[in-house]
């Protein structure tokens, strides 16, 4: 016989100490991976100076300036992409319970990117400013058809179809734009394939009013999304309004993907893979699997465009080419193993 | 008087599914709602727990009408145990349970010793110490099942709506959960359940509703309820209707003298009940 001492004597819930633990190690390896970044790249630049440039910063030093100036404005907005990518896509793999949903994949960047080029070339006076916002239509109006054509048995296999489909859709659309337009081609060929450079630093200002609330609005529905995992019957008879739970997970979904895409352009499978790895971490609690998806990002992302520095020095690959570079085959390793 | 319905109608699109259905349930104890496919029992069980919205008429919690409540302000009042539950992938059994708190959380309020009395509790009654660490898609069909009950159960809520509660289990986990839902009755709950087993639902409730075609076609006591011309009727069901000798409670026995179904049929399979 049991008694009650012996099961509230347990952890109340299964070692917060050891994921707060996994959390400080894995805050350590993005502090590592950042000061690489900075370290490293076409010229790689001794530690002491890039310490000096962080916390003594002399202006007149040329090396100290290309830290402070050019990687740093390049950290952060890889930081912020990195960590906006991946929380859109542990929401659309929560909400679409499919374990291959990605804004990439499901065409959703594809739709930001379009209606960013097409605003830009059609919309005169469209700079800068409204960029986040046709980014954020272009984010809706793909995620919506991807949603009209799933329809409404929720396969999995059928939603990704559709979201190539999308994806597909978007980027003919967007080629058609370029050809008719020679000089817009030089212009955005760079940013379509997703490039972080330093001058991004400055879209930070457009995106971070609609990303900072998105940001927190994905914390606030973590609760309701661990009810919404056990089936949206259940997650209904304990007093979650699933369709309202839905609707707020994609505009926060479109927004982080919409503000990636305006910074960066269309990054693909960091939405995809960073889920995965945080899973592997911490199962399925979605109150320490989005604080750890936001790190394990950043990680990604700062890696990823480490990476495409370091390559083919002095040449560079542009980041969303190296995403897309690690990111399918892991793609292809998820479909073998983990769909029917 | 916790839960009625008045006059309540539902439908997709031109069938109507429910039709205009008055109700009180009792306030305690096991009622069992009995009807063959398709004739809306789930349905009803739904529009109780407010899954549906009822075209016509409505749903009163205690008085108040459904529409006048919030999601989490019925769920702290009654439970729903769906009829087809899933075991989402990396979630331990404790997880799962302590997730039936979720109605009583709120952004102030995280988890409370009460919180945890009413998951310890519905772990015990349940019979899953054992399992409480292990992830829910390790477990058998039965262990699962009873790991969802347990999770109703931590809702902590005086009505517990059951959608075919036994269907993966054998039959010795069928009679501890059955037995289980008897004393939860015994402890002043009440409980509704569709259930399929007629011997079962004869043996257990307090109060029978047999449905057919979306209406309520008789209730009461299972004396007066659970007779051969009632299964005749709801279910198409030629039985003889005995009492077991142990405790003298009515057993259904169908006719299975089928011969006339077996020739018709162009495989040879005899078809039962």
């Amino acid at each position: 016989m049991n008694d009650s001492t012996s099961v509230s004597a347990l952890p109340k819930s299964g070692g917060v100490s050891l994921k707060l633990m996994g959390m400080l190690a894995v805050g350590l390896l993005l502090l590592v991976v950042c000061w690489l970044h900075l370290a490293l790249g076409a010229k790689s630049i001794d530690w002491a100076l890039v310490w000096q440039a962080l916390f003594n910063y002399d202006a007149s030093d040329s090396e100290q300036i290309l830290v402070r100036e050019m990687r740093m404005s390049r950290l952060l907005v890889s930081l912020v992409v990195g960590a906006a990518l991946a929380l859109a896509g542990v929401l659309i793999q929560a909400v679409s319970r499919n374990p291959l949903a990605d804004p990439g994949i499901l065409g959703i960047n594809s739709g930001a990117a379009f209606f960013v080029v097409a605003g830009l070339l059609f919309v005169s006076g469209s700079r800068s400013v409204s960029v986040p916002l046709l980014a954020f239509s272009g984010a809706l109006f793909a995620a919506l058809l991807v949603v009209m054509l799933t329809g409404r048995q929720q396969s999995s296999g059928r939603m990704i179809l559709a979201g190539a489909a999308v994806a597909a859709l978007f980027s003919a659309m967007t080629a058609v734009l370029l050809l008719v337009d020679q000089q817009g081609l030089e212009k955005l060929r760079n940013w379509l394939t997703g490039s972080i450079s330093a001058s991004d630093i400055r879209k930070l200002d457009w995106v971070w009013p609609y990303l900072v609330p998105a940001m927190v609005g994905s914390l606030l529905l973590a609760k309701s999304l661990n009810a919404h995992h056990l089936g949206d019957m259940a997650a209904s008879g304990l007093g979650v309004k699933v369709g309202r739970l839905k609707l707020l997970s994609l505009f926060v979904i479109v927004v982080l993907s919409g503000s990636a895409v305006a910074l960066v352009g269309p990054i693909g499978f960091v939405g995809l893979v960073v889920p995965h790895m945080a899973r592997f971490v911490i199962r399925n609690d979605f109150r320490w699997l989005i604080p750890y998806a936001l790190l394990l990002g950043a990680i990604v992302m700062v890696s990823a465009d480490l990476m495409g520095r370091l390559l083919v020095r002095p040449y560079e690959i542009n980041t969303g080419i190296v995403t897309a570079l690690i990111g399918a085959p892991f793609f292809i390793a998820l479909v073998i193993w983990r769909v029917r | 008087m916790r839960l009625s319905v008045e006059n309540l109608s539902f439908g997709y699109r031109n069938q109507s599914v429910l039709k205009n259905i008055d109700l009180t349930f009792p306030d305690a104890g096991l009622t069992v709602l009995l009807g063959g496919n398709g004739c809306g029992k789930t349905t009803l069980l739904h529009t109780l727990a407010g899954l549906l919205t009822p075209k016509e008429g409505r749903v009163l919690l205690e008085q108040a009408p459904f529409s006048s409540l919030g999601r989490k302000a019925i769920a702290r009042k009654l439970a729903l145990l769906p009829q087809m539950t899933s075991a989402p992938a990396g979630v331990t059994v404790r997880e799962l349970v302590m997730q039936g708190r979720f109605p009583w959380q709120t952004w102030w309020r995280q988890w409370s010793k009460a919180d945890q009395q009413a998951v310890d509790s519905a772990i015990q009654a349940t019979g899953i110490e054992d399992l409480v660490e292990r992830p829910l898609e390790q477990l058998s069909g039965g262990q699962r099942q009873r790991c969802w009950v347990a999770m109703t159960l931590a809702q902590d809520t005086p009505l517990l709506l059951l959608d075919e509660p036994t269907t993966y289990l054998d039959i010795a986990h069928q009679v501890e959960l059955m037995n289980l839902i008897a004393q939860l009755c015994a402890q002043g709950k009440s409980v509704i359940t569709v259930l399929h087993d007629l011997n079962q639902a004869a043996a257990y409730a307090d109060h029978m509703i047999m449905m057919k075609e979306g209406s309520i076609y008789a209730q009461g006591d299972v004396e007066n309820v659970f007779t051969q011309d009632n299964l005749k009727v709801v279910f198409n069901l030629d039985a003889d209707i005995i009492r077991e000798p142990r405790r003298q409670q009515l057993l259904c026995v169908p006719h299975t003298d089928h011969d006339g179904i077996v020739a018709d049929s162009p495989m040879p399979v005899a078809k039962v009940g």
